[in-house]
């Protein structure tokens, strides 16, 4: 659906890990940058030179319906092949398989056959090729490559998904990377942690504001009109909310494409799907046929997505026939092809099947299908199964539209008062659905959440989904940690912004300033901010302008002026000054910098400051991209060279054969460090005499996990160390390496890696649990894969620090985190706050404020008061 | 079967043997495509081609076994009994226009067909077992033993030479095949001791005393 044009996704990736290293306990809860950004361009080259790996565990790609993930995958599909050149065999090639065409039968397949059934359907999708595909995309050709499995759409086989499922996908040979919507993986995350890739779960985010006028251009190929629509959009409070959806996006181009029509936008969501279902339908259909069928068509799709739910994506074609029964046989036949002529239904004779272009639609139609049943019915039914989330809001803004405000109100206050909340937050979820709705809108300037307990208004102020009217009243909260959390939210409106820059704790200000949502006036001013602290994040900001940036480099503090020179977005003029900067810090940054200009490198390198110098030489290693320059590195007599060359993923595989038979250990373990060593090489220096070779071949994730059994015996700790922390590391060799370390010496360090190993068996790691070492403990509790009752248990740690880690542990229950919510100690009791699983029910006070809350909000709606009781 | 899949086979045939284990990783096969002048495209025809009689069979990434038959094919055995020719163990196979002959390697009187069919066979023969000793040496002159590496680059360079000379059957000459084959004999006798090679001395050895075997039929019977 999204054009061809369009190229400007970025994905980001939440921090889901902390890194071994980083510091195990902080002071504050006061935010940090919340996704790290990633081109799309640079994930692509990431998962290409992962293809090579033959990694065992799955890659994911997250996204709203609509954000452009299927089209992100057939695009990824024709760059690689395009980018292939000839085929020959075992080279890596992209397979695109849509996992609706899969059958529950494949899955009882063993790992060659069901690779073997995937390439079949993964034939399908060569037409998207064209020529290119032709020489190797032949049922005959299967296992002639390297397969990278772009499987698309789990949301779309909600039956088939389980643990096998999964653990199949990840058995797959090669590399693989899964699709899914966003809130649908919510409901499946501890299922597939085990088999998921740590640090590769990528989102692709909406488009920023900045890009729609480019997007519009693009498609509709006429400036003015595109800069007029761009400002309606923007002015339009429900959809300028989606609008970064590329599909939300090019589905309101499309209404606009005739330059005669007036550039008008409706005002609510449901309006809005129905024009662009008006919209085709008329572009296709003439005469009387468009006017008389029309009330059937909506009753026909909405009997279907009543059939589909949301558990199918596409359906048997007999349903159609069951939709139109009861039509005049004649008109049934024309309403069934005039709903594939106007594309509102995509039929596949070949299979008998039928879908909705996009999933859009068929939510859009599923809550047509739910409106007989009344708001609060269908919220009762489906509050808690995240795939109804988008459903339920189209049904409540419908409710809204038709000024059946009593209906919406009334949903809510029962939704909130519900005991049963199978392991959600009733109050999450209603506060989800009201912004998903936009029906907030009438309860604007009117919230007040001041009574709300400390901990509820701080887990709100860090919530994305919370509508803009909370979290605007939760910009004035008396509490800075709840101010700063707002500050960070990328979902906060521009007056908030603009009101938390004037705030009086720096800290609040430097979150506005670390904020990537934040405009660029915002930064601007900031960018003058009286604290150093504030204009350092301004200066680390990557939605910077240039020419603040610029003005930054020229900051009195040096602490400034070096986040400058560590921001790619810096120019390389700015780069260029910088190197010559007084503060050596400043120009060790500047060697960093990816951005910065392979002159000034050459200049860095010879800097009088060794720091300087080594980082710049590394830089300037690291740009000596091509075969030649690596051969001629590992040709040289200096081992450091040598040992950049054996360090470098882009040196030749052949040339790194050479570097492993090396006179110089560091050369050897470099060697062995690095991924893209083959796996006979990595063999052989598994048997090296020297224990750092062997310690680097055993910290390898590429590592054969034969081999890592085998090092698993080694005599040296650091060896079995590096096979502990390795998650490429079998089961029952961490459960083997657990036990004789336990025999050997309590006090191992190999213990506490295996405790954070997520490949540990869950039964070794329960009996962690007990261990009396807190660092063992700690590390159990920072292992998103320790059994839930045993996190549970952790959770009433002696040690702070201990249930710290378990209220940042994504796997960590409800019921452990309403006690953290209660914990002595105030950081983690802030932490448990702020954990997305954490039942809001369960940090109100003794008296149910949300009751309150909720009889306020839709008293309000009903226009009966005007404020919240303050509770107790 | 054509005489490139044939070729193919049989390097696939030697190199594995030389390697001591069934199963060529994807490279090795390209490389060895590579040796016999095979473009990537002809490559993956061919593959298919031997894939299709079930004389390979491939796994996810484009690893490669020789089935039992692909082994029996590469190394000599008749295709049937029905055929009628038994060229008994160590034969080299390949099909002509007038029914599948062979001649079995280093057998002096043979007692099967000679004549233009049985040098097409030994050539074959010879071009495949050639690809895979090339590709073999390649890999020991980056050996970290000195002796080997040096043994290997001078046995490659004849090898290389012998391979040129009867890479286009038609173009070879008997003189000139005479001369490699005498080069070469010369030389494995003179690095003819397996200890100088290593652990894959001994199969290198052999394969390259079976090359001479062929070229020395080749260049008597052109």
């Amino acid at each position: 659906m999204t054009p061809d044009f369009f190229h400007p996704l970025t994905l980001g990736i939440r921090p889901v890990q902390k890194p071994d290293d980083a510091p195990q306990s902080t002071e504050s809860v006061r935010p940090r940058i919340k996704h790290a950004l990633h081109a799309e361009a640079q994930v692509f080259n990431r998962f290409l030179q992962a293809a090579y790996r033959d990694p065992s565990r799955l890659w994911v790609v997250l996204g709203e319906a609509g954000a452009g993930k299927s089209w992100l995958m057939e695009d990824w599909f024709r760059r690689w092949v395009a980018g292939s050149g000839s085929a020959r065999l075992g080279i890596a090639l992209p397979v695109l398989v849509r996992l609706r065409n899969i059958k529950r039968a494949d899955l009882a397949l063993s790992r060659e056959a069901l690779a073997d059934r995937l390439w079949e359907l993964g034939l399908r999708e060569r037409a998207l090729l064209g020529v290119p595909g032709e020489t190797a995309y032949r049922s005959e050709r299967k296992r002639f490559f390297r397969a990278a499995w772009l499987l698309d759409g789990l949301d779309e086989i909600p039956d088939l998904v389980s643990p096998d499922l999964f653990a199949q996908l990840a058995d797959l040979p090669g590399a693989k990377l899964l699709t899914c919507r966003d809130n649908i993986l919510r409901s499946y995350r501890s299922t597939l942690a085990p088999y998921q890739e740590p640090s590769a779960e990528y989102e692709i985010l909406p488009l920023p504001q900045t890009q729609w006028l480019a997007f519009l251009r693009g498609r509709l190929g006429d400036s003015a009109r595109a800069a007029e629509l761009t400002r309606t959009i923007s002015n339009n409070r429900q959809l300028s909310e989606i609008a970064g959806n590329p599909l939300i996006l090019d589905l309101i181009a499309e209404l606009h494409g005739d330059p005669a029509v007036p550039i008008t936008l409706p005002a609510s969501l449901p309006e809005f799907y129905r024009q662009v279902v008006s919209h085709r339908w008329n572009r296709k259909l003439f005469g009387n046929d468009r006017r008389e069928l029309q009330p059937s068509r909506d009753r026909v799709l909405a009997a279907l997505a009543g059939k589909m739910q949301v558990t199918k994506a596409q359906t048997d074609l007999s349903h159609l026939d069951a939709a139109l029964a009861g039509m005049p046989s004649s008109s049934a036949k024309k309403l069934a092809t005039a709903l594939e002529t106007s594309g509102l239904l995509v039929i596949d004779y070949g299979l008998d099947q039928l879908r909705f272009p996009h999933f859009r639609f068929q939510e859009y139609y599923l809550a047509l299908a739910l409106a007989p049943q009344g708001c609060a019915a269908a919220v009762m039914t489906h509050w808690h199964d995240h795939r109804f989330e988008a459903p339920l809001a189209l049904l409540l803004s419908m409710s809204a539209l038709a000024n059946d405000k009593d209906a919406v109100a009334s949903a809510l206050i029962k939704l909130v008062k519900l005991r049963k909340r199978f392991g959600r937050s009733p109050l999450r979820s209603g506060l989800h659905l009201l912004k998903r709705s936009g029906v907030t809108s009438v309860a604007d300037k009117v919230f007040q959440i001041a009574a709300a307990p400390d901990l509820l208004r701080l887990a709100l102020s860090g919530d994305e989904e919370v509508p803009p009217e909370i979290l605007a009243g939760l910009a004035c909260d008396p509490l800075a940690d709840v101010r700063c959390q707002v500050a960070a939210n990328r979902t906060t409106a521009y007056e908030s912004l603009a009101k938390l820059a004037h705030d009086a704790d720096t800290d609040v200000r430097a979150n506005v300033a670390l904020n990537s949502a934040a405009p660029s006036e915002i930064l601007t001013k900031l960018a003058r901010d009286r604290k150093g602290a504030v204009r350092a994040n301004v200066a680390l900001n990557e939605a910077t302008p240039s020419e603040i940036l610029a003005e930054l480099a020229r900051d009195r503090r040096g602490s400034v002026r070096g986040n400058v020179a560590l921001n790619s977005a810096a120019l390389s003029e700015v780069l260029t000054k910088l190197a010559r900067d007084g503060y050596e810090q400043v120009r060790a940054n500047v060697a960093l910098n990816q951005a910065t200009p392979s002159e000034v490198l050459a200049e860095l390198a010879r800097d009088p400051d060794l720091m300087v110098q080594g980082d710049a030489d590394s830089s300037q290693r690291e740009k000596a991209e091509n075969a030649e320059k690596f051969f001629a590195l590992a040709r040289s007599s200096d081992k450091y060279d040598r040992w950049h060359a054996a360090l470098s993923p882009n040196t030749p595989r052949e040339t790194l054969g050479q570097l492993a038979r090396d006179s110089e250990w560091q050369v050897r373990g470099a060697v062995a460090y690095n991924k893209a060593t083959s796996l006979d090489i990595l063999a052989e220096l598994a048997h090296d005499h020297e224990s750092n070779v062997r310690a680097a071949v055993a910290f390898n994730e590429t590592t054969a996990s034969a081999i890592l059994t085998g090092l698993a015996r080694d005599p040296d700790e650091d060896v079995r160390a590096s096979v502990a922390h390795n998650k490429a590391t079998l089961p029952e060799a961490l459960a083997e390496l657990a036990r004789t370390e336990l025999a050997r010496d309590p006090r191992s360090r190999v213990r506490a890696l295996i405790a954070r190993n997520e490949a540990t068996p869950p039964w070794v790691l329960t009996i962690f649990a007990i261990d009396p070492q807190p660092e063992i403990r700690l590390m159990l509790a920072r292992n998103e894969a320790t059994p839930r009752d045993t996190l549970a248990k952790l959770a009433r740690d002696r040690d702070r620090d201990v249930r710290l880690e378990v209220a940042e542990n994504r796997s960590a229950p409800c019921d452990a985190l309403a006690k953290l919510a209660r914990d002595r100690d105030e950081v983690v009791r802030q932490t448990a706050a702020l954990h997305e699983a954490t039942l809001l029910e369960d940090l109100t006070a003794a008296r149910p404020w949300y009751y309150e809350f909720c009889y306020w909000c839709s008293s309000r709606l009903l226009g009966r008061g005007n404020h919240l009781p303050r509770s107790s | 079967m054509n005489d490139p899949a044939v070729r193919l086979l049989r390097s696939l045939y030697s190199a594995a043997i030389l390697n001591s284990r069934n199963e060529l990783q994807a490279e090795e096969v390209n490389d060895l495509g590579a040796t016999l002048g095979l473009a990537s495209e002809t490559m993956l025809t061919l593959i298919e081609q031997l894939k299709a009689e079930h004389l390979v069979e491939l796994y996810w990434g484009g690893k490669l076994s020789l089935t039992e038959t692909g082994r029996d094919r590469a190394a000599g055995a008749p295709k049937a009994a029905k055929e009628g020719i038994n060229l008994g163990a160590g034969a080299i196979y390949a099909p002509g226009n007038k029914g599948q002959v062979g001649h079995g390697i280093g057998a002096v009187a043979s007692t099967v067909a000679v004549g233009g069919i049985a040098v097409g066979q030994a050539l074959t023969a010879a071009t495949g077992d050639l690809a895979a000793l090339l590709q073999a040496l390649r890999r020991l002159e980056n050996a970290p033993d000195k002796n080997a590496a040096s043994a290997a680059r001078e046995l490659g360079q004849e090898a290389q030479a012998a391979f040129d000379a009867i890479r286009h059957q038609t173009q070879a000459e008997p003189r000139n095949v005479k001369q490699h084959t005498e080069r070469l004999r010369s030389l494995l006798a003179r690095l003819g001791d397996a200890a100088v090679w290593g652990e894959r001395g001994y199969a290198i050895l052999e394969l390259g005393r079976t090359v001479v075997e062929h070229l020395e039929k080749i260049s008597r019977s052109l």
